[in-house]
């Protein structure tokens, strides 16, 4: 790695995801990294950490303040802008995560879906924006701060329900399209208002997941439409998809997206393999296994494994478990450090 | 300037209390020169969460036979000086359960149980060794008394004693009669206590929308 002058969080965080050269690689998580004990610590609860917006940006400074990652991310769930859509919420408690209703969907036809007036103005879409405004204004240029809109295909599986959603796109590609389409304009409208609310990057988790669909599926209903998306949100944008996704890596990294968001399913050195650096990726600790229920050995291992492999942003694979441990969180900072001072040997 | 602590490895954790304030326990364990010692902390910071703690940390030594490490610590440590990781995880659960101020003191050894229609007992034998037995004296009320032994083989990580069926023995040889006594409810219905385990490592853990 190249001799690179110490740079902020927030820069490191920004040239890894345009993938130049950094003075050490980033700890990024794209989703959420709070826990019960976190949540006690500064006194924000879930549920109200997902629905008060100081509670929102407290919770998620701790990412920074405490476990030591490069980034801020205060969009813990996946739901925020599902719920000013009008579907119904659960927002369950502090130990567990908010769901939507997906067994009582809200939309079953291309006419039905409307993206409400108030919809940036909702109280749970604006508490992320008010969170956003509330950490640049804390942290300056200090640290990276990432939002999250969430993409059409999730968006269908939150307001068709999952079921409904997968066999429309078997029985009637083309009716499908047209309800992405119609979708993708939550997905700008909220990414655009959290650029202006001061976002340095976006997370979009978009839910084409390699347990319900096929790579060629990606191809098909999703590549053209995230590319879209690059220009429609002009910030770097973080893909999330869960799951083994290696078959539609290729075409992920042809979408110009800044960054793939990648699951421990996937081998760190076969990604690498399938994206040919034509797109960064993050990644990927694994949660149940790894950081909720093993020890800090274990992460460093699974971290050391991503820089081998050229990993250009070390962080877990997705939302990490509520209850996970705080000391296997410290400890992907620790480890990127240290590797760093024993390669630069 | 960070405020979490570096209190070892957090073993256990009851995340939502419901007779505080929700906040969240955990129990921690460092390894020592003298052995395993153990911590209950809770970073909520209001005094009824302190006043908590020293209640859920007062029932480890009384309900579960634990010791102060020494005067001017908060730490546990088990009198014999191993882990029993696997019974401290689950009386700790258990014990979360009680209202603070609820009395405190140690369970019998002896304790009704339905399948077998009358009292099982542990008799300790001395060097951690305890024989299970039926009050009643009918078939079903034995083999109840082979099964609790069983319970508390897996439950306490206890090791059968050779050709007794109702004999087990901590493996560190010292006796935990409160050890004992707080898991006969649970070693009595094992499979139910492990479903219950099962159940609670899924929550909080975020599962993609297409697995909701």
């Amino acid at each position: 790695m190249p001799s690179v002058p110490s740079m902020t969080s927030r820069q490191r965080v920004l040239a890894a995801l345009r993938r130049e050269p950094v003075d050490r690689t980033p700890v990024c998580n794209p989703t959420s990294v709070a826990t019960v004990e976190l949540m006690d610590l500064v006194d924000a609860h879930f549920p109200d950490g997902n629905r008060n917006p100081e509670k929102m940006a407290r919770l998620a400074a701790t990412g920074y303040t405490e476990l030591g990652f490069d980034s801020i991310m205060p969009v813990f769930s996946i739901i925020q802008e599902s719920s000013a859509l009008g579907c119904k919420m659960q927002w369950e408690e502090k130990d567990n995560w908010p769901t939507v209703r997906m067994s009582e969907p809200i939309w079953s036809e291309p006419e039905d879906i409307k993206i409400p007036s108030d919809f940036l103005t909702h109280p749970d879409t604006k508490c992320v924006l008010d969170a956003i405004k509330i950490l640049r204004k804390e942290f300056g240029d200090e640290v990276a701060i990432v939002g999250k809109t969430m993409g059409p295909w999730s968006l269908g599986y939150h307001c068709f329900g999952v079921e409904k959603f997968l066999l429309m796109s078997y029985d009637d590609p083309g009716k499908t399209m047209k309800c992405l389409e119609k979708m993708k304009e939550a997905t700008i409208q909220y990414g655009r208002a959290q650029i202006d609310a001061g976002a340095d990057a976006v997370t979009i988790p978009d839910h084409a997941t390699g347990d319900l669909v096929s790579g060629e599926y990606y191809d098909r209903f999703l590549k053209e439409m995230h590319t879209q998306l690059v220009d429609d949100i002009p910030i770097p944008i973080i893909l999330h998809i869960c799951g083994r996704t290696v078959d539609r890596m290729g075409f992920i990294a042809e979408t110009g997206m800044a960054a793939f968001h990648y699951d421990s399913k996937n081998g760190a050195d076969e990604s690498r393999d399938a994206v040919k650096d034509r797109i960064a990726l993050v990644g990927n600790i694994n949660n149940p296994e790894t950081l909720y229920s093993k020890g800090p050995e274990t992460v460093r291992e699974e971290v050391y494994k991503n820089l081998d492999a050229g990993i250009q942003l070390v962080g877990p694979e997705c939302a990490i478990p509520l209850q996970t441990p705080i000391e296997n969180l410290k400890e992907i900072p620790l480890a990127v450090q240290d590797w760093h001072r024993q390669h630069a040997e | 300037m960070s405020k979490t602590l570096d209190l070892g490895q957090r073993i256990e954790i009851h995340s939502m209390d419901k007779y505080c304030q929700d906040i969240s326990l955990g129990l921690y364990r460092q390894e020592t020169n003298q052995g395993p010692q153990f911590l209950v902390h809770t970073y909520a910071g209001s005094k009824a969460a302190s006043e908590r703690v020293e209640y859920i940390r007062q029932a480890l030594v009384t309900m579960l036979g634990l010791e102060a490490v020494d005067a001017d610590t908060n730490w546990l440590k088990f009198s014999c000086g191993q882990d029993h990781l696997r019974a401290l995880k689950r009386s700790f659960l258990d014990l979360c359960k009680l209202e603070t101020g609820a009395p405190l003191q140690p369970k019998p050894l002896r304790a009704f149980d339905k399948k077998a229609n009358g009292d099982l007992e542990a008799t300790s034998l001395g060097n951690g060794k305890y024989h299970i037995q039926a009050l009643a004296d009918e078939e079903t009320a034995t083999k109840r008394a082979a099964a609790l032994a069983r319970g508390f083989a897996k439950l306490c990580e206890m090791n059968p004693v050779d050709g007794e069926q109702r004999t087990v023995q901590f493996p560190c040889g010292a006796d935990h009669h409160e050890v004992i006594g707080i898991l006969t409810y649970r070693a009595q219905n094992v499979r139910a206590a492990m479903r219950e385990e099962e159940q609670s490592s899924g929550r909080g853990v975020l599962a993609p929308p297409s697995q909701q």
